[in-house]
């Protein structure tokens, strides 16, 4: 009789410890919910929450842009990375074999775009039960979200061209989603860019998070659509749909002739947290060198002088080789290690105009816009000789220099033309111009 | 124990008692058979019943027994339990007890409040006595299990004082979790984490290629004192430890401290002071000629032949690891106790010296254990040990800044003059980015830790019928230490301008706890008649640990200032990671037919806040059997075949079941995102399982002269966590999962003989030998490099059909010029094979312990670093010699060949690691006997031994490198055998005195 009480004190804490409750969270990282498989935010998240997670959409799709301009630059010889430590940025980048298993070089530009849209669908998919923020903020950051998938397909397609990319991009964990062809990878940017414009529309007068100040003027969803439109232009035009892409224009940040510099960017600091801008090198010394050929290319001003954007984009100091290729040239495009990297500019909406106009053979209207630029950017004379034979090819001339280093244009525009085999090459026999990134060899072994 | 509280029981019972029939009294005193000397504390009790006595300090002892004939039965630890049959007649008696020098008897433990005789024992359970402890001075307590137990590898990782080395139980048990031994002492899980210092932030050895630390941190279990220990009881793998579930997957190590025993209080001081001697140096190649020397490093705007001309060359690795100064350790404890209240208390002064200036190892503890009887069935036992501990680790391992010391050799020519001037300026070194005096000189890398170690454990006797024993058994037990790291390196240091921002200073705080609690229930049951015994034992068991670290890095020093705030750059990193565990388990031991046949079986359900699921519960189950057969021959006293089968888990490591977001931000805002430091986690991660089957048998022969014991055993570790690549476009770069299979298969042989035992000699020798093998049964992801730096410097690569520890790397290329990878080594030995003596000639003792490891593989980086630097002592072609073919070179060729075939062959690289060491050796004489009676201070002595000793005094090795014991990376599951510019071993010597009063 003394041993019950007894036992039955023993049982107790017996049968308590089996039922106890052993959760213990992640102290070290906000975590995802991913017991769907999709990876969700934490049920009805906050609004700082759901602010966190906006802005990790730009962080997520800056952390890669400034090597793609790197590379795209290296492969449509805009620039060379002469970094002794990695011979693949000349032993891939110039020359065969483009290895789709080397995830800095031939399979790169890949994961990183996919991690930002993941990034995105972590927000889009909190957004319906969130019950912290007004319906037109979740409009706002429906449109915000879907712009910046369309952005990141953007550069997975230019890169990867004629290979497609994966569409299907909200479903769980390890799903093996089909690669799409280049068309339908396109179309599906452009639906994207639309539906974005709808939410946006609906979106109200204010963001629920801080757009940051590299988009200063595009922190509204009414101002964040002029650079939606922007994007759209600049699609239609890769697709061709030249009537489509003047149309967006018009709803753009478009302004004639002058504030060539205005456009949303990517910020970048020394602070703790934030990354520098990882393609500004001390000009001096820099490994990353602009293409030998270049200087040539510009086109001389009345007074002899060369075309001002090749004067004031290029720095030349004491050459660097490596495996026989070598540059005195490095850029002065950005810097410092604190310089905004810009995502798209008037300068090229301007250009993107007069594309669209040669491409309806309005060379008239055309050559505005790119006199426009030769005389007010480039100190050069006007053109009155542009007609639909040359016109294309002085459109490419203006594009190379007032947007050099800043978005791989050169590679991609130079391709859209057929015109790749028009790029330099420095050794004959041994190197070459890529057309297109392969598929990772990640992505492709699965299937 | 129980045998113990039995006995007091019994006492009670005989005190309160009506005398049931006539008594008589006996007395007696129990002696040592071989040398006639009293053996007080011997426990006497009569033979069937649990009525006895404690023979006192004399080995006297009187005892009331029944009218008649009686048998009376005398037991103590280290002696084989000896009977004396007493006459009606005859009221006086000596027992005369065989020293079990073969450990044929006693109780080891069998699950978590069980215990098993060890003649029935169906498990090789390692099992090391205080007497094979401490024989000779160690850094820490690991190096004293070096080969005493088959199927147990201790290897160190450097030879910095302080400690860090791993020890593996039964071959390789997992490729990414957690893979030390769980170290229960005095039922404390104690920690065994490794924490990295920071030095990182120096040495930037995550910059190229591994993105994983290596400081050469120290394992916690180094704080232990070996002095304290009574013996440490090694349960090896799954068929034995199942008990232990889910925390048992690398083994389980039963540590038992020393206890008071009751009679006059005791007690003994032991001394020791000796030095350490740097034990290996690597040379470096002689230069005969200026062109010679800048032929080889530049002209270096004329330092090259400036340094060349001014004549005189230096020993480097003789002005930094020459220091010899005198260390020493002074143990004392005193022990004694009542029948109802005992006490152990025991104190510890240690100051080891390092080789290097400025390093070191000093540590204080403090312990006291108290057992008290309340009543007749309430007893506690309290357990309780302070550390303090410093060490001076200096810099060691691998770098990519050129400041790690045998970083810097192999670029530093012997002829470089790098000591300062007169004014006690420095120069700089025009060979590399730093000079080591100067570093040496300058920097602080101090590690000093505070422990507290305590348990209480409470037991209660609900029912002791005799036939029925029913007990009840709690405890509670907390580890807490707090570990700091102060790395100080000053704006002055040559390398320190290198980033722009001179001076560095790293504060890592670390503070661990781990607490556990159990309750557990133990039901002992023998019917009228013996035909059986059964033990039924079950609990519950809850346990948590909590590290939170804490890591500050400042750059930029204001010059003389070391704190972390006097600096402009700081970074700040903080990592907390907490488990929760908690298991139910009961077992159930049926010993049968006389003793003979032993069945167990038992289950373990745990479940762990790390598990996916946190609700669910794993179950391990496990069984065994053991039946001994008596006299089959007359060589042959007694034959044991013994089976045992068992599983264990390994618990995922904190957050992988999470998958977490990276939080940066920019232009000051903070976001949330996915980038390539995100690994999916899996919601539903489950804890490795280790199956295992071990057969053996247990041989007694030769008069009981000589053991045998022989084990196999197969393992296989199921459900490994792995990280599988996703397709990127999934948005996740790779994810944890449960998958693949791994096996090892062992065998497991020890022999004890005792050649010569009589009244003068003693001669005890032992043999252990060991040897595993290990292979990837199945892998759901691509072969996988586990660990290195590239397949040209050799890699451990995890690869389906392979061993586990297989090392690959580049063998010529194929028509792409792609490096064809094949495998050149494997880390696991073919076998370790130890040879221990221990000698006892009257007073005289010589004891000594030989450890071979034969094979076992390591990727020489350090070598291949002087090769690179044109510097290693073997650089240089003979008059007239030629390089071998490419596919020829190997580690023995001139440095030239090996340098000149790097990159497409890198089997140069890889050595084989076999070597002999002398591991211990002491030779100790006793002249308490001469002392006579009257011994010191008035107080009789029982022992007093001066001696002489030794540790590591002998390698003999083929290996190149300093020691074939090394590990760059720390603790590995795989990947251990990798030489990057370690701290270099040392041989130490002692003078020991120990006295006994």
């Amino acid at each position: 009789m003394r041993i019950r009480p007894l036992l039955l004190l023993f049982a107790l804490p017996l049968l308590a410890g089996c039922k106890g409750d052993l959760f213990v969270p992640d102290f070290n990282n906000p975590t995802l919910d991913c017991t769907s498989g999709l990876c969700e935010l934490p049920a009805d998240p906050s609004r700082s929450q759901l602010a966190a997670a906006a802005t990790g959409i730009l962080i997520a799709s800056r952390l890669d842009y400034g090597d793609y301009i790197r590379d795209v630059g290296i492969l449509g010889r805009e620039a060379y990375d002469l970094d002794g430590s990695d011979p693949r940025f000349v032993s891939e980048m110039l020359q065969a074999v483009f290895d789709p298993g080397s995830r800095a070089f031939g399979g790169d530009h890949w994961l990183e775009q996919y991690e930002a849209i993941r990034t995105g669908y972590i927000l889009l998919n909190a957004l319906d039960a969130a019950t912290s923020i007004t319906d037109a903020e979740k409009e706002a950051l429906r449109g915000f979200a879907q712009t910046f998938e369309a952005w990141n397909l953007l550069l997975v397609i230019n890169t990867h061209d004629t290979n497609g990319a994966v569409i299907d991009l909200n479903q769980p964990v390890g799903f093996l989603a089909p690669i799409e062809s280049k068309d339908v990878v396109f179309q599906r940017i452009s639906d994207l860019l639309d539906e974005a414009q709808g939410h946006l529309q609906a979106g109200g007068s204010a963001f629920p998070f801080d757009l940051t100040s590299g988009f200063a003027g595009f922190d509204t969803p009414t101002t964040f659509l002029t650079f939606n439109r922007a994007l759209k232009a600049r699609v239609e035009v890769y697709r061709g749909n030249f009537a489509s892409a003047l149309s967006a224009l018009g709803q753009s940040f478009i302004v004639d002739c002058g504030s060539f510099n205005t456009g949303p960017a990517f910020t970048h600091s020394t602070s703790a947290g934030d990354i520098v801008n990882g393609i500004f090198e001390d000009p001096a010394t820099a490994d990353i060198r602009a293409h030998p050929s270049l200087p040539d290319l510009a086109q001389l001003q009345a007074n002899g002088s060369p075309d001002l954007r090749a004067q004031s984009k290029l720095f030349r100091t004491d050459p660097k080789t490596l495996q026989d290729h070598t540059s005195d040239l490095t850029f002065l495009v950005y810097s410092g290690p604190g310089s905004p990297i810009p995502i798209i500019r008037n300068e090229e909406l301007i250009l993107l105009r007069a594309e669209a106009n040669i491409g309806l053979g309005n060379v008239g209207a055309a050559a505005t816009d790119i006199n426009c630029i030769r005389t007010q950017v480039g100190g050069l004379a006007a053109r009155a000789d542009l007609s639909a034979a040359n016109a294309l090819d002085e459109l490419l001339y203006n594009k190379l220099f007032s947007l050099l280093f800043e978005g791989g244009h050169r590679w991609v525009d130079m391709r859209r033309y057929g015109k790749l085999g028009e790029l330099p090459i420095d050794i004959p026999g041994l190197d070459v111009v890529h057309d297109v990134y392969p598929i990772p060899r990640d992505e492709v072994l699965p299937r | 124990m129980q045998r113990r509280l039995l006995i007091f029981a019994g006492l009670a019972l005989v005190l309160w008692a009506p005398t049931l029939s006539a008594q008589r009294q006996v007395s007696g005193r129990v002696v040592v058979e071989r040398t006639g000397e009293p053996l007080g504390g011997a426990e006497v009790y009569i033979e069937g019943t649990q009525l006895g006595v404690l023979a006192d300090g004399n080995g006297d002892f009187v005892i009331s027994v029944p009218e008649g004939p009686v048998e009376l039965r005398a037991n103590f630890l280290g002696y084989k339990s000896e009977s004396e049959t007493v006459p009606a007649d005859q009221n006086t008696v000596t027992i005369a007890m065989e020293e079990d020098v073969l450990q044929l008897e006693g109780v080891i433990v069998s699950g978590i409040a069980a215990t098993v005789q060890r003649r029935n024992a169906a498990n090789a359970v390692g099992v090391v006595p205080d007497t094979l402890i401490n024989r000779v001075a160690a850094q820490t307590v690991e190096n004293q299990l070096q080969g005493k137990v088959p199927g147990l590898v201790v290897s160190t990782n450097s030879g910095a004082p302080g400690g860090g080395a791993q020890v593996q139980l039964r071959g390789v048990t997992s490729i990414n979790a957690d893979v030390d031994p769980l170290y229960v002492v005095d039922g404390v899980l104690m920690s065994n984490q490794a924490i990295q210092s920071g030095a990182d932030a120096i040495t930037d050895a995550t910059g190229g290629g591994s993105g994983d630390p290596q400081d050469n941190p120290v394992n916690r279990i180094a704080d232990l004192n070996p002095a304290d220990i009574e013996r440490v009881e090694i349960l090896k793998g799954p068929s034995a430890a199942a008990i232990y579930g889910g925390k048992a997957a690398g083994g389980v190590i039963v540590i038992t401290t020393k206890r008071g025993n009751e009679g006059k209080p005791r007690f003994n001081v032991s001394g020791r002071l000796g030095s350490s001697y740097d034990a290996e140096k690597l040379g470096t190649r002689s230069f005969e000629t200026v062109e010679e020397a800048i032929a080889q490093f530049g002209p270096n705007n004329g330092a090259t032949a400036a340094a060349f001309n001014s004549g005189g060359t230096h020993d480097y690795e003789d002005i930094l690891y020459g220091q010899n100064d005198l260390s020493f350790e002074t143990s004392a404890n005193l022990s004694g106790g009542t029948e109802a209240t005992r006490y152990y208390a025991a104190g510890l002064i240690k100051s080891d010296e390092g080789i290097m200036q400025g390093t070191g190892y000093d540590k204080q503890s403090l312990r006291l254990n108290l057992d008290q009887r309340v009543g007749s069935s309430l007893g506690f036992n309290v357990s309780s040990n302070l550390i303090h501990s410093k060490a001076g680790r200096a810099l060691s391992n691998n770098d990519n800044t050129g400041t790690s010391f045998y970083m810097v050799l192999p670029f530093t020519p012997n002829f470089a003059d790098l000591e300062p001037d007169a004014a006690g300026n420095y120069p700089d070194n025009p060979f590399e980015r730093s000079n080591p005096v100067q570093t040496r000189d300058l920097l602080t890398n101090d590690e000093e830790v505070f422990r507290f170690i305590g348990s209480l454990r409470g037991t209660y006797d609900l029912i002791a019928s005799g036939r029925h024993n029913l007990q009840i058994i709690g405890d509670v037990g907390a580890d807490f230490f707090s570990q700091d790291d102060k790395l100080v390196f000053p704006p002055d240091l040559e390398f320190e301008p290198q980033d722009g921002l001179p001076g560095t200073s790293v504060l890592t705080e670390g503070d661990n706890t781990n607490f556990n609690t159990s309750g557990n229930l133990a039901w002992t049951y023998s019917p009228e008649g013996g035909a059986f015994g059964s033990t039924f034992t079950s609990g519950l068991q809850y346990s948590e640990s909590d590290l939170d670290l804490t890591r500050t890095t400042t750059r930029d020093l204001i010059p003389g200032q070391g704190n972390v705030d006097q600096g402009s750059s700081v970074d700040v990193d903080q990592d907390r990671q907490r488990i929760e565990e908690l298991g139910i388990y009961g077992q159930e031991e049926l010993l049968l037919l006389q003793e003979r046949l032993l069945l167990t079986a038992g289950l373990r359900a745990d479940r762990s806040s790390a598990n996916g699921d946190d609700d669910k519960f794993f179950v391990y189950p496990k069984a065994s059997a053991s039946y001994r057969f008596h006299d089959l021959a007359s060589w042959l006293s007694e034959f044991k075949l013994r089976g045992a089968f068992g599983q264990t888990g390994n618990r995922p490591l904190f957050g992988q079941k999470f998958t977490p977001e990276s939080s940066d931000n920019i232009d000051g805002e903070t976001g949330t995102s996915i980038d390539e430091d995100v690994i999916a986690g899996d919601p539903q991660i489950e804890p490795e399982r280790q199956s295992e089957v071990e057969l053996g048998f247990d041989a007694t022969m030769l008069n009981e002269r000589a053991t045998l014991e022989f084990s196999v055993y197969q393992k296989t570790v199921t459900d490994l966590l792995l990280e599988r690549t996703l397709p990127p476009s999934s948005g996740f770069d790779t994810q944890i999962f449960n998958g693949g299979e791994l096996r090892n298969r062992g065998v497991e042989v020890a022999l004890s003989l005792t050649p010569l035992l009589s009244k003068r000699v003693n001669w005890l020798f032992r043999t252990i030998f060991y040897h595993n093998e290990s292979e990837i049964t199945d892998l759901p992801v691509p072969a996988f490099e586990a660990r290195g730096f590239a397949t040209s410097l050799g890699s451990f690569r995890i690869e389906e059909g392979e061993s586990a520890t297989q090392i690959v790397g580049n063998a010529g290329v194929d028509a792409d010029g792609i490096p064809i990878v094949v495998k050149l080594g494997d880390a696991a030995p073919d076998f370790t094979w130890s040879f221990t003596n221990d000698l006892t000639f009257d007073n005289v003792n010589l004891y000594f312990l030989l450890d071979w490891k034969k094979g076992g593989d390591i990727i020489n980086l350090t070598n291949f670093l002087y090769d690179a630097g044109g510097n290693s002592a073997d650089y240089e072609l003979a008059d007239g010699e030629s390089c071998p073919a490419p596919e020829d070179v190997d580690s023995d060729s001139p440095g030239v060949c090996r340098l000149g075939v790097f990159g497409t062959w890198t089997r140069p690289l890889v050595e084989s690691g076999s070597f002999l060491k002398l591991r211990e050796l002491s030779l100790s004489y006793d002249i308490a006997p001469a002392l006579g009676q009257n011994g010191f201070f008035g107080q009789q002595v029982s022992y007093l031994r001066v001696g002489v000793s030794g540790r590591n005094l002998l390698t003999s090795t083929p290996y190149n490198g300093l020691d074939p014991e090394v590990s760059n990376f720390g603790n590995q599951p795989i990947g251990r055998n990798i030489d990057v510019a370690p701290f270099p071993p040392s041989r130490s010597f002692w003078l020991t005195v120990d006295v006994g009063f």
